[in-house]
C-alpha cells in the first residue's frame, strides 16, 4: 500500500510529500491480454451453453429446467465480471477497502433479488389464506397450487360435500367475482388497473378486448355488455376483489 | 493543481502538486479512487433496479420472456461483448504504458477504446433499435434471415437498408402497439430490455466522453507516471460499463 504508514515516512522539509510518487502496481500488457483471451473464451463459451443447451434439448425431446439455463450463463457471468474487477480495475492490488464496499453493493443487491424470490416464489404458501384477496398475476400456477390447497384443507375441515361447497362459493368470488364494477376506475392504493387502450393491440385476446379496460370507468354499463365469456381466464391484471 | 510558472520547462504531470489538505499525492490518488469506487456501488445499484425488475417479470411472465428474447440474435450481442471487452483491455493498457511514461502509446490505446465505445453504440443502433423501431435492416444484419423482406418496399439509403413488414413497430412507444406479438405481457420484456440496454448504452457515451477528455489532456502533457488519476477513473468508469453488458448480455440474448 502506498500509504501504510505515513507517519513513518514523515519529511520536514517536505510536510505535504510533494516530491513523493505514488507507487501503484503495474499490471503489465501480457497480464492483461491473457486476461482478454480468458474473457473472450469465456464469451464464446456462455453462447456455446445456450446453444448446447437447445441442441440436448433437441435429442432429449423435453426442455431442462429453466435454472439450468439461468445457473450456466450467471456463473459464466460472474466469473468474467471477477476477472474484469480483480484485474482490469485492480481491486487484486488496490486498498482492500474498494473491494469491501463492492461486497458490499453485491450483498445489497443479493438482498434485494432474495427478497423478491421469496415474495414471489412464496405466494403458494400464504394462498392458502390470503386466496379469495389475492389478485391472480403471472401464469396462474402459483395461485392455482393454492386453491388446490385451500380446496383439500376445507374438505378436511367440513367434509367432502359441505367443503367442496365452500370451495365453489370461494371460487366464484375470485375467479371473476367482482370486475371492478363497484369502483369507477378500479383502483386501489395497492393496486392500479391496466387503462383502456394501453394493450388493446396486443392480440385477440389481450386484456383490454376481455373487457376490463373498457369497463373501467363506466359503472353504468349493463351487464349483458360484458364481453367475458364463462370460460376465458380473467386478464391477469384487470381482476381484484374487494379485499378481506 | 497545477502551477502556472512560466520558468518551469516539465511537463504538467510532473508539475502537478496535490490539493494541500491531502498528506501525499499517494493519498490523494487513493482518496479520488476511493470516492469513485463509492460512485460506482450507486451504478451498480441502479442496475440492480434493472436486473430484479427482469428477475420479477421473468419469473411471471416466462412465455412473454421466451417470446422477447427470440427476437434478438445473440450474434449482435456477441459482437458487441467482444467489442466491449476489447476495449476494457485497451482502456487498461494505456493505464500501463502512461505508468511506465510511454504517452504516445497509451494515447493511441485511448483512442482505439473510443473508437470500440462508438463502434458498440453504432452496432447497437444499426442492428438493434433501428430496425425494431421502423423495420428496416441493414443489408449485413444477420436477423435479415429470419425475415422475408417487403420487396415492393424498395431499398432505402443507397440499397444499404431493406424493409421488413411486420417487424416494424415493436418499440414500447405508440401505446404498447404489439399487432403481432402473441404473449400480452411482451411489452414488459420490451420495457426491461429498452431501459437496461439504453441506460447502459449512455454509459457508454459518457464514457467515451471522459476517455476523449483524458485522450486530449494526455495529449496536453497532463498525464504522465506520477500524476494519472484522471485516466485511472476514466478507466473505473469503462470497465463498469463493460461489467454491466457482460451480465446484460446473456440474460437478453442466451436465457430462454
Amino acid at each position: 500500500m502506498s500509504h501504510a504508514n505515513p507517519a513513518a515516512h514523515f519529511d520536514e522539509l517536505d510536510p505535504h510529500g510533494s516530491e513523493k510518487h505514488a507507487h501503484h502496481a503495474l499490471v503489465g500488457p501480457f497480464q492483461l491480454r491473457l486476461v482478454l483471451v480468458v474473457l473472450l473464451f469465456f464469451t464464446a463459451a456462455t453462447v456455446g451453453f445456450a446453444q448446447l443447451e437447445v441442441f440436448i434439448e433437441g435429442i432429449i425431446g423435453t426442455s431442462l429446467p429453466w435454472w439450468v439455463n439461468v445457473a450456466g450463463a450467471m456463473s459464466i457471468a460472474v466469473i468474467k465480471s471477477l476477472l474484469v474487477m480483480a484485474i482490469f480495475m485492480q481491486l487484486r492490488y488496490d486498498n482492500p477497502m474498494n473491494s469491501i464496499i463492492m461486497c458490499f453493493t453485491f450483498a445489497a443487491l443479493a438482498v434485494f433479488i432474495t427478497f423478491t424470490g421469496i415474495d414471489l416464489f412464496g405466494r403458494s404458501l400464504i394462498d392458502t389464506y390470503k386466496g379469495p384477496s389475492i389478485t391472480a398475476g403471472g401464469t396462474d400456477k402459483l395461485v392455482e397450487k393454492g386453491r388446490e390447497k385451500m380446496k383439500a384443507q376445507l374438505v378436511d375441515k367440513y367434509g367432502a360435500e359441505k367443503g367442496a361447497e365452500m370451495y365453489a362459493e370461494l371460487d366464484e368470488e375470485f375467479s371473476h367475482g367482482h370486475e371492478g364494477h363497484a369502483k369507477p376506475d378500479g383502483n386501489t392504493p395497492s393496486f392500479t388497473r391496466l387503462r383502456t387502450g394501453l394493450s388493446g393491440a396486443l392480440s385477440a385476446s389481450a386484456p383490454a378486448a376481455h373487457g376490463h379496460g373498457a369497463h373501467a370507468g363506466h359503472e353504468g354499463t349493463p351487464k349483458g355488455e360484458h364481453e367475458t365469456t364463462p370460460g376465458e381466464k380473467p386478464a391477469d391484471m384487470g381482476q381484484e376483489s374487494e379485499g378481506p | 493543481m497545477t502551477t502556472l510558472d512560466s520558468r518551469d520547462n516539465r511537463p504538467l504531470w510532473q508539475r502537478y502538486k496535490h490539493g494541500h489538505h491531502w498528506r501525499t499525492q499517494a493519498e490523494e490518488f487513493d482518496g479520488a479512487k476511493l470516492g469513485f469506487w463509492l460512485f460506482l456501488t450507486t451504478e451498480v445499484l441502479l442496475f440492480g433496479g434493472i436486473f430484479c425488475a427482469y428477475a420479477i417479470f421473468r419469473t411471471l411472465y416466462p412465455e412473454a420472456w421466451k417470446e422477447g428474447s427470440s427476437v434478438l440474435d445473440w450474434k449482435v450481442g456477441g459482437l458487441n461483448t467482444a467489442v466491449l471487452l476489447i476495449s476494457s483491455y485497451t482502456m487498461a493498457v494505456s493505464i500501463y504504458y502512461i505508468q511506465v511514461g510511454k504517452i504516445s502509446r497509451a494515447r493511441l490505446n485511448l483512442m482505439f477504446t473510443f473508437f470500440c465505445g462508438a463502434l458498440f453504440v453504432t452496432l447497437k443502433l444499426l442492428l438493434e433499435y433501428t430496425p425494431k423501431w421502423s423495420g428496416w435492416f441493414f443489408f449485413l444484419d444477420p436477423a435479415l434471415s429470419h425475415h422475408t423482406v417487403d420487396a415492393s418496399a424498395g431499398h432505402g439509403l443507397l440499397g444499404l437498408f431493406r424493409f421488413v413488414e411486420g417487424y416494424g413497430g415493436k418499440r414500447p412507444g405508440s401505446l404498447f402497439e404489439f399487432g403481432f406479438g402473441h404473449d400480452p405481457h411482451l411489452p414488459l420484456w420490451w420495457s426491461v430490455y429498452y431501459c437496461g440496454t439504453s441506460i447502459h448504452a449512455l454509459h457508454v457515451l459518457i464514457g467515451m466522453a471522459l476517455i476523449f477528455r483524458v485522450w486530449r489532456g494526455a495529449g496536453k502533457g497532463v498525464y504522465g507516471p506520477t500524476y494519472y488519476t484522471g485516466v485511472e477513473i476514466a478507466g473505473l468508469y469503462w470497465h463498469l460499463v463493460d461489467l454491466i453488458w457482460i451480465f446484460l448480455f446473456p440474460l437478453l440474448y442466451l436465457i430462454h
